[in-house]
């Protein structure tokens, strides 16, 4: 990611540079301003707020507000929800990586080489499932592979093929998830990549046709260098929003179980704050989840944008 | 470009494959939207006896238009806002060199960290101390800077060749003249993506109108479908795919208006000569 | 709901009278947000006309918080198409859970289908019910009592019959669907799915709706699921006229009529003294059965203190993993009862 140079203009007079120079300090702060403001209030202040909150205990009525220091903090550690929050958080986002980043790359990139007409096609059915109410596709999807009375189940039993209950299993109810949650954001991600891929110079691609390169070589050498700001994008965003996006599907299919193996960070907060009341323990576990999706996103920027610059 | 023999099939195969696993539980949704009751848990997708009942009876509510009008105006002001923010301070980002721009930058990044069913109570009693409870300002102005669109707008722009600026720049363009100019033109396939996307966004928007909307002054027909499930007379689920269905043709419209855009090739404004 | 109660009291523009879940009513009670009965004129007696059984749903002490409205009772639901199929008369009414459960063995080895459902729901609603049917007491004294002779027996017949294939491993809703559908023998299940389960079956499959089966020799009690009503205002005034709501909605004549029209449970002290009430159950005989059971529901005891959540996850996952074949119900219920006390030690501390 090569940022763009500050423009200077060639060799102006000394009056021109002078304005040039005041615009330049502060015309980005005035663009700033609106934006940034609206976030302090609506985002950043109920941050603020909700830290303040994870030092008190406080039943929201009353008016006392009693400093208690780190005891949410250590409470959630110990609760025994955590740890299984915690792995499970990291599958969440390791997984959406091949999952939601990688795999619409070549879902794009095929569409993108396409005849208009099946293109069009193509990714309009791909990007169908990003306009259904999530709650409803979660409903569809648990009626399709219901064991008993399901689609699925229905085409495969003559052939002897057994459906398992998987939002019941531990050990699928997890790939459910994240399969359904891929399912519903991968038409979203493909479309960004298209638009990264409509930026390309096609230009570039004839003159390495002509050269004799392969469709491999062309993908490998000019298509995947010139995405990288747009895959860069993808991977940031996913990673923060992987425990968001599976949200409602655990809500209405699992609860976060069976046995834990479906819960993460967010929902276990969701649980305290808004399931039990637990103001100190929801609010803890808020500053808990944004710190580790600082990291990680911190962590994933550095590692990307190494690749990047060297590229 | 065109692929050899062997990628087209591997890419028809991957094209496919996507396809029947998308529209599969697409075509449950519609056909249960078609479903008397008593065919909605039969194990088909498609109904035996087909009726209109389900989307008759959403249309003839009196609420609907109601909750149409809510839904259109709230989603209005939220997609031109959005998109001007947006626009604007990634502009801000990828044009200028500032003082605390990286840590600036970050905290719009982070605010993308705050997931906002978490800060949800906050937010709530300040727009209850604003007087905007049960409002479309409650509903419209707490989501008017889409951090995600910043970042993607800032993402394009930075691909950007400078050399466009110095041109209008000599030319004696302004800061924004230029922008509007020069930057916007090229940047359509992400701007369209980006509209296409905070439509949808606002359009099903449920967590925040839920809270604040307490009557037909600002409920949107999100809420509106809520009806359906109802534990007092059963979950009306033939109804309730009846309205998703409907509320989701406003989006696919959208969808089709701008989804050229994205595939549009680089405008030539004097780049591919 | 319940974040709106929360987000309602703490922007402090509370709803006068709201409408809670009962298994969450002590977490409404915990953050102050609900006035005790005792606040009303008449001192809480408007309670007087709901049935004595009903009354103490979420108590404090010696107050009284919640009203009973729209609660549920789980009741027996039967595809007789199947029982017939497994060679029992359509009328086959079965007269414990025991006998039920043989019927339902029978549906699965004739059928192939599932014979039966045991009701999960909020997680541990289900574990409460068929415990305390059983003569477990689930919870006493402010800790789980349900590591008894009664309640581990539940517990293995949940994980023998799974085994089988008898009761299918399946949430609460995916159970519900198989049963719409008439794929499913029988189900325990709330009396709120009465009228969506009757709509489902029209024409597809006949339906026979009974009281919750007793385990052989043992009384019927069981809790009740659902949402009552509690005063959430938090002005004198408008804590008067809430109250002023609450005598009016208490009144037989309005409790009943709630009923008959949303299906739930009637809750008034003899709701058939009510000649409407009368006629309509003439007419729609499955009202019978969730009546006949009223007098026999008690109110769901509450986990206590403020991390329900993890008491409530404990038990669930303890079915899981009995169905996952973890261990027997004699390993597992009293390592379940230990890990729940020890949370409920820490919450109510």
């Amino acid at each position: 990611m090569v940022p763009l140079e500050t423009v200077s203009a060639p060799r102006p007079g000394p009056l021109r540079r002078l304005r040039a120079i005041r615009e330049e300090q502060v015309l980005p702060y005035v663009y700033l301003t609106p934006a940034l403001t609206l976030l302090g209030v609506f985002v950043y202040w109920p941050l603020l707020y909700t830290i303040y909150l994870s030092f008190v205990d406080w039943n929201f009525v009353e008016e006392t507000k009693t400093w208690v220091g780190l005891e949410n903090y250590s409470g959630i550690y110990h609760s025994t929800l955590f740890q299984d929050a915690a792995w499970n958080s990291l599958i969440y986002i390791a997984a959406s990586i091949p999952l939601k980043v990688l795999l619409p790359i070549p879902i794009a990139v095929f569409i993108w080489t396409m005849p208009r007409r099946i293109g069009d096609f193509y990714k309009t059915v791909v990007f169908l499932p990003t306009l259904l109410s999530f709650v409803v596709v979660a409903l569809a999807f648990s009626w399709l592979l219901n064991p008993i009375m399901g689609f699925v189940a229905e085409v495969g039993r003559p052939y002897g093929f057994r459906l398992p209950p998987i939002f019941t299993n531990a050990d699928l109810a997890i790939w459910g998830i994240l399969g359904l949650s891929t399912w519903k954001v991968i038409g979203f991600n493909t479309l960004l990549y298209l638009a990264g891929l409509a930026a390309i110079n096609r230009d570039y691609i004839e003159a390495m046709e002509i050269d004799g390169a392969g469709d491999w070589a062309i993908f490998r050498h000019l298509v995947w260098p010139l995405l990288t700001p747009t895959t860069f994008f993808v991977a940031i965003a996913t990673v923060i929003l992987s425990l968001n996006q599976v949200f409602t599907p655990i809500d209405v299919l699992t609860q976060g179980g069976p046995s834990n193996s479906t819960t993460n960070f967010f929902y276990m907060v969701y649980q305290y704050a808004f399931v039990t009341f637990n103001v100190g323990f929801g609010s803890a576990g808020t500053v808990m989840l944004f710190a580790l999706l600082i990291i990680v996103t911190f962590l994933k920027a550095k590692a990307i944008e190494k690749r990047v610059h060297y590229q | 470009m065109t692929l050899t023999r062997p990628w087209a099939v591997v890419a028809h195969t991957l094209c496919i494959a996507a396809c029947l696993a998308i529209l599969v539980p697409m075509l449950l949704v519609l056909g249960t939207s078609f479903k008397p009751y008593n065919e909605i848990f039969s194990p088909y997708p498609w109904p035996q006896n087909p009726t209109l009942s389900n989307y008759v009876a959403i249309l003839t509510d009196a609420d609907f238009l109601t909750y149409l009008w809510n839904s259109a105006g709230t989603t209005f002001f939220r997609v031109v806002g959005q998109l001007v923010f947006s626009v604007i301070t990634a502009y801000a980002f990828a044009r200028y060199e500032f003082r605390f721009r990286e840590p600036l930058f970050f905290v719009v990044l982070g605010a993308m960290m705050i997931p906002p069913q978490l800060t949800m109570i906050p937010n709530y009693i300040l727009i209850a101390n604003l007087g905007w409870f049960d409002t479309w300002t409650g509903i419209i102005v707490p989501n008017l800077v889409m951090p995600l669109g910043i970042f993607l707008l800032r993402q394009h722009m930075l691909a950007f060749p400078k050399e466009l600026f110095d041109a209008a720049e000599i030319d004696g363009a302004g800061s924004l003249k230029q922008l509007w100019l020069v930057l916007l033109p090229n940047l359509r396939p992400a701007l369209g993506a980006l509209t296409i996307v905070i439509f949808i966004e606002a359009w099903n928007e449920y967590f925040w109108p839920l809270l604040i909307s307490e009557s037909l002054a600002s409920e949107t027909l999100q809420i509106g479908l809520r009806k359906f499930l109802n534990e007092e007379t059963g979950d009306d689920f033939g109804r309730l795919m009846a309205g998703v269905v409907l509320v989701s043709l406003p989006s696919l419209a959208v969808f089709f208006a701008f989804q050229r855009q994205v595939l549009e090739t680089f405008v030539s404004s004097g780049l591919k000569g | 709901m319940v974040s709106e109660i929360q987000a309602a009291s703490a922007a402090q523009r509370p709803f006068d009278v709201g409408q809670v879940l009962a298994r969450t009513a002590l977490g409404v009670i915990n953050i102050g947000a609900a006035q005790p009965f005792s606040k009303a004129s008449d001192g809480g007696a408007f309670m007087d006309q709901i049935a004595p059984n009903l009354v103490d749903v979420a108590n404090v002490g010696d107050e009284r918080y919640m009203m009973p409205h729209s609660f549920g009772t789980p009741l027996l639901y039967i595809n007789t198409d199947l029982l017939e199929q497994a060679g029992y008369a359509k009328d086959h009414q079965p007269a414990t859970m025991q006998e039920a459960l043989e019927a339902a063995s029978a549906i699965l080895s004739e059928s192939g289908f599932p014979g039966m459902y045991w009701i999960e729901g909020g997680l541990d609603y289900g574990h409460q019910a068929f415990m305390r049917a059983n003569g477990s007491p689930y919870l006493l004294d402010e800790r789980a009592a349900f590591n008894t002779p009664e309640g581990i027996e539940v517990m293995q017949m949940w994980q023998d019959y799974a085994n089988e294939g008898v009761i299918p491993k399946l949430g609460g809703s995916d159970a519900g669907a198989a049963f719409n559908a008439g794929r499913l023998g029988m189900m325990v299940t709330s009396s709120a799915a009465l009228r969506s389960t009757m709509r489902a079956s029209e024409g597809r499959f006949d339906l026979a709706v009974y009281p919750f089966p007793p385990f052989a020799g043992k009384p019927v009690e069981v809790p009740n699921s659902g949402s009552g009503l509690m005063v959430l205002a938090q002005e004198p005034d408008r804590i008067e006229a809430a109250f002023e709501l609450m005598a009016f909605l208490a009144q037989p004549e309005i409790t009943n009529r709630w009923s008959r029209e949303s299906g739930y449970m009637p809750v008034a002290v003899d709701p058939l003294a009510d000649p409407a009430t009368q006629a309509y159950l003439d007419e729609n005989p499955f009202y019978a059965a969730m009546v006949e059971q009223m007098s026999n529901t008690v109110p769901t005891v509450l986990w206590p203190g403020d991390r329900v959540v993890e008491a409530q996850t404990v038990m669930a996952n303890l079915l899981q993993d009995l169905w996952a074949n973890e261990g027997t119900a004699a390993e597992l219920v009293p390592e379940a009862e230990r890990a729940v006390n020890a949370i409920l030690e820490e919450a109510t501390n």
